[in-house]
């Protein structure tokens, strides 16, 4: 039984109310989902919020298998997390607050790989939905398209831009500036 | 950028050119060092992102989206049950404090006669027998603003 057959089956028996499968689906995307979401949103508090509003939603949208669950998942979290990024400008937060410091994370200490919360932090939302659609879960300009609600021309240029400035900050950090 | 085009490695790098123009611009990159250094920069920004480390849950947060559904309608229902004690005090208050707050106060009799006095007052003073039926139907509709007149 391939890994997407489990997904299509645990998330069936989610819907019907089997709240082991459900779990189990979160032990499986969850660390990943709430790792997606906390590049797109300022706080951990808001990651959780998001996730947890994709995973419900999950539990009512329609699921056409075109692809993979964790693939759909990370599209139901990207519109989410633009909701919840909303709400919070609504509540002023977002315009007068420093954006939060990221806590010190014990696996900070053992991996040396670069964050991506810190990576796409100095993007705008719209350049950090591309980015994590595009490079993480390979998805086509049209299928972009549709999830966003833009014309497909406003998928490339946004992509362009935002990995022109993610190579524009990598040069400047080897450069040390 | 100088090379004009440029604007089409993008789309040939993320495999979005239609076959004969990713051939065509295969070849282009061949003798175009501009966009062999673009097509180089688009790789290394997607090996920094796909290998870069995502920030993990707290096992507090892993354990309440295990929860979620569950926890949802346990907020639902404490929603509701709020909402439903706000709508019964709402009802209590309407129903029993603010009408006795409001309510006009007991006739007033006048010695030695059943005629009510407040008959008097409030029918500037016309008659004095005027029947309780009449009163109770004006005190019903004292919310309108005009005073009825009521011939003897």
């Amino acid at each position: 039984m391939s890994s997407t057959q489990a997904d299509d089956q645990l998330l069936r028996r989610s819907r019907s109310g089997d709240e082991r499968a459900f779990s189990e689906l979160v032990d499986r995307h969850g660390d990943y989902l709430f790792g997606v979401a906390r590049s797109l949103v300022r706080s951990d508090h808001d990651a959780e919020d998001a996730v947890q509003e994709c995973l419900l939603a999950a539990l009512r949208a329609r699921y056409d298998e075109r692809a993979s669950v964790r693939t759909w998942l990370v599209g139901i979290l990207v519109r989410q997390a633009a909701l919840v990024r909303r709400k919070r400008w609504r509540w002023s937060r977002e315009a007068h607050q420093p954006a939060p410091q990221p806590r010190p994370d014990a696996a900070d200490a053992v991996d040396a790989r670069l964050d991506l919360t810190k990576m796409l932090q100095e993007l705008s939302p719209d350049h950090r939905e591309v980015i994590v659609l595009r490079e993480l879960e390979q998805m086509s300009y049209d299928e972009m398209a549709r999830l966003l609600e833009v014309p497909r021309g406003t998928i490339e240029s946004r992509l362009f831009r935002a990995r022109e400035q993610l190579r524009r900050m990598s040069s400047e950090e080897r450069d040390g500036l | 950028m100088a090379c004009e085009r440029s604007n089409l490695v993008q789309a040939h790098y993320d495999g979005e050119l239609p076959s004969g123009e990713a051939a065509a611009l295969r070849r282009h990159l061949e003798r175009c060092a501009d966009c062999r250094k673009l097509l180089a920069e688009l790789r290394a920004v997607s090996t920094a992102v796909a290998s870069a480390r995502l920030r993990r849950p707290s096992q507090m947060t892993q354990r309440r989206l295990r929860h979620a559904p569950r926890l949802r309608r346990e907020q639902s229902v404490r929603r509701l049950t709020g909402w439903l004690t706000a709508t019964a005090a709402a009802i209590v208050l309407a129903t029993w404090v603010l009408p006795t707050r409001n309510q006009a106060p007991p006739p007033r009799y006048a010695q030695g006669t059943d005629a009510p006095v407040v008959g008097a007052a409030l029918f500037g003073g016309a008659d004095e027998n005027v029947p309780e039926v009449v009163l109770a139907a004006h005190w019903m509709a004292s919310d309108l603003s005009a005073p009825r007149v009521v011939e003897p």
